[in-house]
């Protein structure tokens, strides 16, 4: 029995310590955080951080002035990021701030993003003026601006130029072309197709959109578009198409290849028939780089028909084109006559 | 002290405000959301129902809502008026096609009752893409001198890039708040 007893003691002893140590660690944790926390929630700290960022930023835009300018885009997009997350922070601190620093703080901000835009402005044009200067044998009147110094002036004349030229970019009320678009006339362009019969398109290169409206037996192939495609009104047509986002409204017996990298959907359709994207063409992987679609990412399958909220059942409105009635080589298809 | 009174009241310690976001579908409407928040933008599908996200800005809390435009959601946009302090009306400046669709929609949208009082931001989005209409082309084409019934604005902006989204937001967030928290 004595034994019992003591091994019984023993075992308790043991247990007693280690919740006392259990104990001792949770207070010495939470020690640590309330301090680590308190460190985070004061003036001092906040201006450093405020500081270290706000010279990051300025670094960063000034950097912007000697970079390589394919790099430019990208280098802008993460500044002007950068400067909503501090303004983020500055939002998160308020707390603890005086009305004073906030103010402050928002006028930095608000010079870094002021700044941001006119660098960007003057470093990073749109690429669509420059592109028509050059058609329009014009470079001159570039020149006359920078000497004048006046970012501001430089992108006033360049709005409203491109307002004068309406920058209708591909094609309307054509029976029986067979059309091309190259990669120059439609990079980062808003490509319409309108009331097109009977034909052929091929857009090589990376619109940045494509309309769609009112096309009638016709096949139209196209490279990979940065964002969205939106179709309307398409009957007894066939769509090559690579985009981030499919929009397809009111269309009917239209077969479709996609590369989809987000979601697809569709209202108002019917006997819509759906096959994995399978165009190609010389530098088709190059393309692909330039939209920023993911080429191993294809969500053909992930339709969403606003005219059935049913998920169990299939949608009667879409389906899946069989393999053997996939058209494979486009190059040799010729649109059925009639 | 009246109900409103007290309703203000609470709002006012919140610094809440309640947006919602509308247009027509392919618009940018996530997009603008997305990107103002700071996520990721290349990943956005065409909006289903819709999103909600709360988010702080200069000290203020805002509700936003952005509800899908396309043609057989938009008999539900009524359901998110209740409550509304901003409204902001997302315009494609490219699809020139439909603005005559988006001038319609928009006014009959102003008439609707719930939603007096609120303050209209339009955002002529998608500024990126060459042929986009400017700002000022689209307050005509908007008819958006007509508008007596609401503070408005139209700010030209571009989701992708992000240029212009915050001047836009500020504009609206001043506006409100001139509204419904200084007065006592």
């Amino acid at each position: 029995m004595d034994f019992m007893q003591e091994r019984c003691d023993k075992i308790t002893n043991l247990l007693n310590r280690r919740e006392l140590e259990r104990k001792l660690d949770i207070e010495k944790k939470r020690e640590n955080k309330r301090q680590g926390l308190a460190e985070h929630e004061n003036i001092d700290f906040f201006e450093k951080t405020f500081t270290a960022k706000k010279l990051e930023i300025e670094n960063d835009l000034n950097s912007s002035l000697t970079m390589d300018s394919s790099k430019l885009a990208n280098h802008f997009d993460m500044i002007s990021k950068n400067i909503l997350n501090l303004q983020k922070y500055v939002a998160a601190s308020n707390l603890f701030l005086r009305t004073y620093d906030i103010k402050v703080c928002h006028q930095s901000l608000q010079e870094l993003s002021s700044k941001a835009r006119e660098l960007e402005e003057k470093v990073l044009p749109k690429k669509k003026f420059g592109f028509k200067k050059k058609t329009m044998k014009s470079p001159p009147k570039h020149e006359d601006i920078k000497l004048n110094g006046h970012a501001k002036d430089e992108v006033d004349f360049c709005r409203r130029f491109i307002n004068l030229n309406d920058n209708f970019c591909g094609y309307e009320n054509k029976i029986n072309e067979t059309l091309v678009l190259e990669n120059s006339k439609v990079f980062k362009k808003d490509v319409t197709l309108k009331d097109l019969e009977c034909c052929v398109i091929k857009i090589y290169g990376t619109p940045s959109t494509i309309h769609m409206n009112h096309l009638k037996n016709c096949l139209i192939l196209s490279g990979p578009v940065s964002t969205s495609i939106f179709a309307e009104n398409c009957t007894n047509c066939k769509l090559v198409i690579a985009c981030q986002q499919l929009r397809l409204h009111s269309s009917s017996d239209v077969h479709i290849y996609l590369h989809v990298t987000s979601r697809a959907i569709m209202e108002d359709c019917k006997r819509i028939l759906i096959a994995p994207y399978n165009y190609k063409y010389d530098g088709m992987e190059d393309d692909f780089i330039k939209s920023g679609l993911d080429i191993n990412t294809n969500n053909w399958t992930s339709i969403d028909d606003f005219n059935w909220l049913n998920t169990e059942i299939q949608s009667p409105n879409w389906n899946i084109l069989k393999e053997i009635e996939r058209v494979n080589d486009w190059n040799n298809f010729s649109l059925p006559s009639g | 002290m009246g109900f409103l009174t007290v309703l203000r009241k609470m709002k006012q310690k919140e610094k809440e405000m309640r947006i919602l976001i509308l247009g027509l579908d392919n618009a940018g409407k996530t997009t603008i959301l997305k990107r103002f928040n700071g996520e990721e933008i290349d990943t956005i599908s065409p909006t289903l129902g819709f999103n909600i996200k709360t988010l702080e800005h200069r000290g203020y809390k805002l509700n936003m809502w952005d509800v899908g435009g396309q043609k057989s959601l938009r008999s539900y946009w009524r359901n998110y008026f209740e409550c509304t302090d901003g409204l902001i009306w997302v315009v494609d400046s490219a699809d020139k096609r439909r603005l005559e669709d988006c001038r319609a929609e928009l006014h009959v949208l102003l008439k609707e009752e719930r939603l007096a009082g609120a303050t209209l931001l339009v955002f002529a989005n998608k500024q990126d893409l060459p042929g986009a209409c400017s700002s000022e082309e689209l307050k005509d084409i908007l008819e958006l001198e007509k508008i007596k019934t609401h503070h408005w604005q139209i700010v030209w902006c571009s989701a992708v890039t992000g240029q212009n989204l915050l001047s836009g937001i500020d504009w609206l967030i001043n506006d409100i708040a001139a509204r419904i928290f200084t007065l006592d």
